[in-house]
């Protein structure tokens, strides 16, 4: 480290990087120019806006396991606000950049990068921009206004001068270009949680009439205000709180530093009462949130307005900021993804971390109510497109503005838990209908009766399979009989049951052609003389019509013995040939005992098959009332997904 | 549902292999059982 004294105060100086060439006097406020060991005073630093970042010079953390200390500061303000970018320094040497700006952290560095960089006038918000090989998309675009700077910096800052700035995202990365020198500075990162900072030595207590309370340890303790149109009280929960919207009167106040501007008057002429009341205090997966903001958005589909609420939640232990979203009574629990998706717009699905993303909405959203807290500096007719792609129970939400894109990801709740953490005292609007990523109550039903269906299935082949091979089937007779048509009776030779027979299966086979055959078979026990009749007819007949063949009927019929006795027995056939053809007919009869038959397996199957079609078909009904609510209705005309 | 498939499938599988033991089946063409007849006589003719 190198301590210089600082030309225009006397007071010390430190530069602790070796990158630091600039640095301003804590006292003084100069701009110090380092010359190796000589430092130049080349002008006075603006002074920075108080606000309330928890953040200082000499504040100390840790990133991927590496100490840092925060040696420098520029603060910066753009449409949405405030923001800070934090000069770093690591234990081992390397400098970065700690952007916090709207409640999010992003460690990054600068990175030098040999292709030329596209000019800022010609990107737009979702256009890819390939740095070093890899691909990104532009997620944000703003002019900021250089406030002041503080500390150790690497590059002169100039208070008052606009810096254009691109903010892309691809997987996990996050990327800054600032046009504030040619070649454009590009610098790369990681967005990371203030909780995984570990930070420390942070703000501590100030006790200031009206001023911003941090508790010791960097607890941002609430602020109480009154509204400046109404007097009415407000609050502000959070450093990262930009705006503020009045419950009672609907104006929104901007919260700059220790001062709040009245944005816009009574914007609104309608005052809508939330389901949840802000300030309301609940936990959700174990995590507590307090409601703080509460927005109403609307989209017009075919002159047909459809609203929806948006509660923004904030947690103080490090969680940051969330959204309940409430539309037609179905809940989600939303939260901005640092990594983004990688689909371009209107495309009808993609895959995002292994799991396949359909399209299910898309149109133009409107904020037309605004009350309590928000980390930007919200609106009352604030549009962006809004693009919703549905993976039941996750939905991820991308909205484009004129300069910026977000994504989202939504995680359906039911009302229940909703219920069960804040208790609301009005009772919650009733679910209508299916809603985008409602998950489906039947899929995991039908799944379990296909798998029954499976085990089931295959049990009753084993135990068909059983009775062919092991039932005993046997041929107890074949023989060849003659009907002549001088005759009119044929007995066959004996043949022998050893034991009962479940059942005796009598063929005909015969080779009969355009005739009829009338048949009479009586099985006869020779001993007992009991007898069993069976009637058959059998008539078979083809020809040549126009060139086409035909044919009708069947050449052979079986006819069944039930619980035939141990014995011996004979066949008495008595017969009545049809006298279309007065010629002979050969029939080879063959008697089979405890013949297996497969209808009754066909007729099983059949009715095990009728339980996964049942839920099948309210599984995929499920998905046709979800799918008729989408903007793309009737694109697709699709019913659902399968199995 | 589940559960009712499941009592359901196991009734039918009870039911199908009583009915396949028994021989039992829709389709087929079953004769009836007479009186003992004297062997080699016909009761009746046409």
């Amino acid at each position: 480290m190198k301590t210089s004294t600082c030309p225009s105060c006397g007071a010390p100086v430190s530069f602790r990087s070796i990158a630091s060439l600039y640095a301003v006097c804590e006292f003084c406020r100069s701009t110090l120019l380092r010359h190796g060991d000589e430092v130049e005073n080349i002008g006075r630093m603006a002074d920075l806006l108080e606000d309330a970042s928890l953040i200082q010079l000499g504040s100390e953390g840790r990133y991927r396991g590496v100490h840092f200390a925060v040696i420098g500061r520029i603060q910066l303000k753009h449409a949405s606000g405030l923001w800070n970018e934090w000069h770093i320094l690591f234990d081992d040497g390397r400098s970065g950049w700690l952007s916090e700006a709207s409640g999010e952290y992003v460690v990054s560095a600068l990175v030098p990068v040999a292709e030329a960089i596209p000019a800022f006038e010609s990107l737009a918000p979702e256009a890819a921009v390939t740095l070093a090989g890899r691909s990104f998309t532009v997620t944000d675009l703003e002019t900021a206004h250089c406030i002041a700077g503080a500390g150790e910096l690497p590059f002169k800052v100039e208070s008052g001068y606009d810096v254009n700035t691109a903010d892309l995202r691809g997987n996990d990365r996050f990327v800054t270009i600032d046009y504030s020198e040619t070649p454009p500075l590009v610098f790369v990162g990681y967005p990371a949680k203030f909780d995984e900072l570990a930070l420390a030595n942070l703000r501590p207590t100030r006790e200031e009439t009206g001023g911003v309370a941090i508790g010791a340890g960097g607890e941002f303790k609430v602020r109480a205000f009154n509204c400046p149109h109404c007097a009415s009280p407000l609050t502000l929960h959070s450093p990262a709180i930009e705006s503020v919207g009045c419950e009672s009167c609907g104006s929104i106040i901007g919260v700059e530093n220790e001062n709040i501007r009245l944005l816009a008057r009574a914007a609104q002429t309608v005052h809508e009462v939330p389901s949840l009341p802000l300030g309301s205090k609940g936990k959700l997966a174990g995590i507590a949130w307090e409601i703080i903001g509460f927005l109403k958005r609307r989209t017009t589909v075919d002159g047909i307005d459809y609203d929806w609420s948006e509660y923004l939640l904030f947690n103080a232990g490090g969680e940051g900021f969330a959204w309940l979203v409430e539309d037609q009574g179905h809940w989600n629990f939303a939260r901005t993804l640092s990594e983004i998706p990688q689909a371009v717009r209107g495309q009808s699905e993609f895959a995002y971390q292994g799991e396949k993303y359909r399209l299910f909405n898309t149109g133009k959203a409107e904020v037309v109510y605004v009350a309590g807290e928000f980390y930007w500096r919200v609106s009352v007719g604030e549009t962006c497109l809004a693009e919703d792609y549905v993976c039941p129970p996750t939905m991820l939400s991308r909205e484009v503005s004129d300069r910026e894109v977000t994504w989202s990801r939504a995680d359906y709740l039911e009302a229940d838990a909703v219920r069960q953490a804040f208790a609301p005292t009005l009772p919650l609007a009733k679910p209508i209908g299916v809603y985008a990523n409602q998950p489906n109550p039947n899929g995991e039903r039908h799944r379990r009766v296909c798998r029954q269906f499976w085990k089931f299935a295959l049990v009753a082949l084993v135990l068909q399979l059983a009775f062919v091979v092991v039932g005993a089937a046997s041929t107890v007779l074949k023989h060849r009989i003659v009907f002549s048509p001088a005759q009119d009776e044929v007995t066959s030779p004996e043949f022998v049951l050893k034991s009962r027979a479940r059942t005796l299966h009598v063929r005909h086979a015969t080779d009969i052609d355009n005739n009829w055959l009338s048949l009479t078979t009586t099985l006869v026990d020779k001993n007992t003389g009991k007898s069993w009749l069976g009637m058959q007819e059998i008539a078979h007949y083809q020809g040549v019509d126009d060139g086409e063949s035909w044919s009708e009927g069947d050449r052979g019929d079986d006819i069944v013995f039930k619980d035939v006795p141990p014995g011996t027995y004979y066949l008495e056939i008595d017969y009545e040939l049809g006298s279309d053809r007065r010629t002979q007919v050969v029939d080879t009869v063959e008697v089979v005992r405890n013949a297996p038959g497969w209808s009754n397996y066909v007729l099983l199957m059949i009715f095990l098959v009728a339980f996964p079609l049942f839920t099948r078909w309210r599984n995929a009904a499920f998905e046709t009332q979800r799918w008729s609510e989408s903007s793309l209705a009737g694109d697709e005309g699709d019913d659902g997904e399968d199995e | 549902m589940v559960k009712g498939n499941l009592v359901a499938g196991l009734l039918a599988l009870a039911f199908f292999s009583y009915a396949q033991y028994a021989g039992w089946n829709l389709f087929d063409k079953e004769a009836s059982a007479q009186g003992a007849r004297s062997s080699g006589s016909r009761l009746y003719h046409k």
